[in-house]
C-alpha cells in the first residue's frame, strides 16, 4: 500500500473505535472488580463483559456484571455482554437465557444457541466464533439481526477488506487487533490435566495463571498458553502498525484483549497513536516491551498466524 | 419457534452406518462391506479433508454414486468447509455439482452455503457438518428452522448425557462418531493449524497440511516438525504419529507431555447399544485419507457390530476379534472413548 | 496395541535377490511399473512427479530400487542426489501393501515403513495408488501371501 491510497483512506473513513474484548483469563473477584474500575476511565468506546471461557469460573455471577456494566455505562461507555464460546450443558443454556432477559446491554453472541435467542428478535453482535468467512454468511447474520460482527482471527486483511467492498448494507466491523489469540475450545480442561485433576475438581487451578499457561516447544520456543479448555497463541496479535490498512478494509471497532498488567498503557497507546499525539513507531516500541511475550501479526498478512513480518515504514 | 416434538424412536431403530471414501476403491469396498451412506468430497478446498491425491472428480463421483446405489447405499457428500471471499463461488458451484450428480445428502458447515443450497435446491437434503459446531438443540433447531437441515452430526465435545437430551428435544437426525482419528478440540473451532501453518480445517479443508510437515532423523531422534514448529520427537522404540498440533509433546513448566491429549483413537463399539437406544440415527467413521484397507477393515467390523446391536440389543456386547481388528488399524494403537466417556470430568 | 513382525523373506528368494545387481533391478522394477499402473496414474499425477527421484528399498532382501518420472514414464536411475522420497520396509510389507492386505498409515505409525522426504509428495503417492484398481495383480498377491503366510 502507497502514501496516497493511505491519507486517501484515512480522510474517507470515520474514527476508528476501541473496544475492550472479555476478559478471558479468571482472575480473582477483587482483581476483577478494581480492573474494571479503572476500566471506567480508559479511553475505550465499548466494554465486552462476562465469562465466555469456562462455566466453572464463577468468581462473578451475572449480577456481579451487571453491577459493573452499570457503572461502565454511566461512565459513557458502551457495555456488551459476551456469551459463552461453547454450549454444553442446560446451566449453560439457562445462563445464556438470563443474558438474553436482561434489557440493559447487548449481547455479543458467540455460538448458534446465542443467535437462536436473539435472532429476530434483539439486535446483536456476532462474536468472532460464529465462523463468518465470507458476505454470504455475514448478510445471514445480519438478516438475523447482527449491526455488528467480530470477524474471525484467521480472517486475513484482504478476506476482511473483500467482505466489507461486497456487503451493501451498513454493519459494524470490528477486528481482533491486540492479545494472545483465542485459537481453539475444548470440552476439556488442559489447565486441570496439567495438575492431574479432573475438570470437576479443578480446584480452580486457572486463577494461577493471570495470563494463562505457557507452552513451550521441546526447542524451547514459546508457542501456545493453556487457558483453562480454551487453547491461546503465546505471541501477542498486534495490529497497532497496521490502523492505516485497518481504516482500508473499513473496519469500526479494534479489539484489545485484556492482560493481567500494563493494560491501560496498552489501551492508551492505541488511543494516542490512532488521534494522532503519538509516532506510530516510538508507541509500538513501547507496545512490544509492555507485552507478556513476543508479538504476531501473521493472520492479518494472509501467513501463518505465529509469523511477525515488521513494517518497514510506519506512517 | 416452531412446535418440535420430541422425536419418538423406537429403541429397535437400526442405526446407519456412515463410511468414509477418499477414493473409488474406498467407496466401492464400504458399499461391499455393507455401509448405509458413504460420505465424500470433491478434489478442492470445499471439503476437510482436502489432501494431495484423494477425493473425487465428476467421472469417478457419477461412478460411485452409481455403484453405491445399485447396491442400495447412499451418497453423501462433504462441503463441510468456510468459503472466503475470494473462492466462495466454488462452493455454489459445488453444491450445483453435488445435486447435478445425484448425491443423496451434502454435508454443510457454512450458513451461508446452507442458504444458498436450501433456496437453489429445495430438494437437495441438507446435513449439518461437525465442523458446523452446533452443541445444544437450540443451535440444531435454528439450523432446522432456516434451512430445514435432516440430520446434524454432534461435534464429539458431548457426553452420552447431553448427546441424549438434544435428541430428545429435536426433530434432526443426529449422528455421532463412532471410531477414528480425533481431536479434542470442538470441530469448526480450532485455528491451532493455521496458527502454525497458514492452513487450517476451516480455511483450507485440512489440519497439518502435508506440504508444512518435515520428518527429520536428529542426535534425538526422529522429530516430526510443522511449519517449522517442533510437535514431538520419538525415541527409537516409540511410534510416530501423524504431526497434529493437539497431538504433540511439549514443555509446561519444565515437564515434557502431552498437554492436549494423547495419540490416539475414538472408539465407541462398547457405547453402541446405549446410543441406539437413545435414538441416534447414525454412526461416523472418521479416516477419508485412509486407505480401502483400513475403510474395508473398519466397516467389516462396524457393520458386524451394529447388526449385532439391532437385532440382539439386551445381548449386544463387543467382541475381541472386533477390537483386535480396529486396534491394528488405529493411530496410536490405544481405543478410548473419547469425550463421550469422561474419566477427566 | 503393535503389530507381530513381519515374516522375513525366505531365504532362498533372498539369495536370488541379493545377487541382482541394483540397476538392473530397477529396470526391470520400471519396466513392470510402466506396464502394469502407468496408464492408471492420472496425467496431472505423473506430470507432478516429473523428475522425482524415488528409492523403495527392501532391507530384509537387500534391494534398492532407484528411479525416476520423465515424460510421464517410470524410468530406472543410478545417481546419488537426494531421493524426494526414500522408502523403507520389508518384502512382505511391500506385499501387503500391494495386496491391499495391510494399510500403510498402520505400517507407518508402528514403524514397519518409513518414509523419509517430502510428505505431500508422499501423500500425493500413496493416494493415487489407493485410486487404482489391479484386482487381478492383487488376487494374485493375496494368494501368494496366503501361502507363505506364516
Amino acid at each position: 500500500m502507497h502514501f496516497g491510497c493511505l491519507s486517501q483512506a484515512l480522510a474517507m473513513s470515520a474514527p476508528l473505535k476501541l473496544t475492550l474484548g472479555p476478559l478471558l483469563y479468571f482472575w480473582p473477584r477483587d482483581s476483577v472488580l478494581s480492573f474494571y474500575k479503572e476500566v471506567a476511565n480508559w479511553p475505550v468506546d465499548t466494554v465486552y463483559l462476562g465469562e465466555t471461557v469456562c462455566s466453572r469460573r464463577r468468581e462473578l455471577r451475572l449480577k456481579d456484571w451487571i453491577t459493573i456494566g452499570e457503572a461502565l455505562q454511566a461512565m459513557g461507555k458502551e457495555v456488551v455482554l459476551s456469551t459463552f464460546e461453547l454450549i454444553e450443558t442446560d446451566a449453560d443454556l439457562r445462563l445464556l437465557q438470563s443474558l438474553v432477559n436482561q434489557s440493559l446491554f447487548r449481547v455479543e453472541a458467540n455460538d448458534m444457541s446465542a443467535v437462536s435467542r436473539l435472532a429476530g428478535r434483539i439486535p446483536f453482535i456476532a462474536g468472532p466464533f460464529l465462523n463468518i468467512y465470507n458476505s454470504d454468511t455475514l448478510a445471514f447474520f445480519a438478516e438475523q439481526g447482527a449491526t455488528r460482527w467480530v470477524a474471525n482471527v484467521e480472517l486475513a486483511r484482504d478476506g476482511i477488506a473483500a467482505i466489507t467492498a461486497e456487503t451493501p448494507f451498513s454493519i459494524e466491523t470490528e477486528v481482533f487487533a491486540y492479545g494472545r489469540l483465542p485459537l481453539a475450545v475444548s470440552a476439556r480442561c488442559f489447565t486441570a490435566r496439567y495438575h492431574n485433576l479432573t475438570k470437576d475438581h479443578c480446584e480452580f487451578r486457572c486463577l494461577n495463571y493471570p495470563d494463562g499457561l505457557l507452552v513451550e516447544t521441546q526447542d524451547d520456543q514459546s508457542f501456545l498458553v493453556m487457558n483453562g479448555v480454551q487453547t491461546q497463541s503465546a505471541g501477542v496479535h498486534n495490529l497497532l502498525p497496521e490502523l492505516a490498512e485497518l481504516r482500508a478494509v473499513e473496519a469500526t471497532h479494534l479489539r484489545l484483549s485484556p492482560q493481567s498488567r500494563h493494560m491501560a498503557e496498552v489501551v492508551t497507546l492505541f488511543a494516542q497513536t490512532l488521534a494522532g499525539t503519538f509516532n506510530p513507531t516510538w508507541a509500538n516500541q513501547e507496545l512490544t516491551a509492555l507485552m507478556p511475550d513476543a508479538p504476531c501479526n501473521g493472520y492479518w498478512m494472509g501467513k501463518p498466524g505465529i509469523t511477525y513480518t515488521e513494517k518497514e515504514r510506519v506512517l | 419457534m416452531a412446535a418440535l416434538s420430541p422425536q419418538a424412536t423406537p429403541s429397535s431403530a437400526r442405526m446407519r452406518l456412515v463410511c468414509p471414501a477418499g477414493t473409488l476403491p474406498a467407496l466401492k469396498v464400504a458399499v461391499d462391506e455393507g455401509a448405509d451412506d458413504v460420505y465424500l468430497g470433491f478434489k478442492d478446498q470445499t471439503n476437510a479433508r482436502n489432501f494431495a491425491g484423494l477425493n473425487f472428480n465428476d467421472a469417478t463421483i457419477r461412478e460411485g454414486i452409481a455403484y453405491a446405489h445399485r447396491k442400495g447405499a447412499q451418497v453423501l457428500i462433504a462441503l463441510n468447509t468456510y468459503p472466503q471471499p475470494h473462492n466462495w463461488r466454488n462452493w455454489r458451484a459445488a453444491v450445483d455439482r453435488a445435486a447435478e450428480v445425484g448425491a443423496d445428502a451434502i454435508i454443510v458447515a457454512d450458513a451461508g452455503v446452507l442458504r444458498y443450497a436450501c433456496k437453489t435446491h429445495p430438494n437437495l437434503r441438507l446435513h449439518l457438518s461437525v465442523q458446523g459446531s452446533a452443541t445444544s438443540h437450540e443451535a440444531i433447531n435454528f439450523y432446522y428452522e432456516h434451512f430445514g437441515i435432516h440430520r446434524a452430526v454432534l461435534p464429539r465435545v458431548l457426553a452420552v448425557e447431553q448427546a441424549e437430551k438434544v435428541i430428545a428435544r429435536t426433530p434432526v437426525e443426529i449422528e455421532v462418531f463412532g471410531f477414528g482419528s480425533l481431536s479434542i478440540m470442538v470441530e469448526g473451532r480450532c485455528a491451532l493449524s493455521s496458527y502454525a501453518t497458514g492452513e487450517s480445517p476451516n480455511t483450507h479443508g485440512g489440519c497439518s497440511p502435508a506440504k508444512a510437515i518435515r520428518w527429520q532423523t536428529s542426535s534425538a531422534g526422529m522429530e516430526s516438525r510443522l511449519g517449522g514448529v517442533l510437535i514431538d520427537r520419538f525415541a527409537d522404540n516409540e511410534h510416530p504419529g501423524y504431526p497434529t498440533l493437539c497431538r504433540g509433546r511439549f514443555r509446561v513448566n519444565g515437564d515434557v507431555y502431552y498437554p492436549f491429549e494423547e495419540p490416539t483413537s475414538l472408539n465407541t463399539l462398547e457405547l453402541l447399544q446405549p446410543l441406539q437406544a437413545m435414538g441416534v440415527k447414525a454412526i461416523k467413521i472418521e479416516g477419508r485419507q485412509r486407505s480401502p484397507a483400513y475403510v474395508e477393515a473398519v466397516t467389516r467390523v462396524w457393520r458386524a457390530a451394529l447388526n449385532h446391536c439391532a437385532a440382539e440389543p439386551q445381548h449386544y456386547h463387543v467382541k475381541p476379534e472386533w477390537q483386535n481388528a480396529l486396534a491394528q488399524i488405529s493411530e496410536g494403537h490405544q481405543c478410548t472413548l473419547g469425550a463421550y466417556h469422561r474419566p477427566w470430568r | 496395541m503393535t503389530l507381530a513382525p513381519s515374516p522375513r523373506l525366505p531365504r532362498t528368494v533372498q539369495k536370488v535377490v541379493n545377487r541382482l545387481p541394483r540397476y538392473p533391478a530397477s529396470r526391470a522394477f520400471t519396466t513392470l511399473l510402466n506396464f502394469t499402473l502407468r496408464r492408471k496414474f492420472p496425467a496431472d499425477v505423473l506430470e507432478a512427479l516429473e523428475d522425482h527421484c524415488f528409492v523403495i528399498e527392501a532391507e530384509d532382501a537387500g534391494v534398492q530400487l532407484m528411479f525416476t518420472v520423465r515424460r510421464k514414464r517410470f524410468v530406472p536411475t543410478n545417481t546419488l542426489t537426494e531421493p524426494t522420497l526414500h522408502f523403507r520396509a520389508s518384502t512382505w510389507d511391500y506385499i501387503t501393501l500391494a495386496a491391499r492386505e495391510a494399510d500403510p498409515d498402520t505400517l507407518f505409525f508402528n514403524r514397519r515403513l518409513s518414509i523419509e522426504g517430502d510428505t505431500e509428495t508422499a501423500l500425493l503417492v500413496k493416494n493415487t495408488m489407493d485410486t487404482i484398481d489391479i484386482p487381478r495383480t492383487r488376487a494374485l498377491l493375496k494368494m501368494m501371501l496366503r501361502a507363505h503366510s506364516p
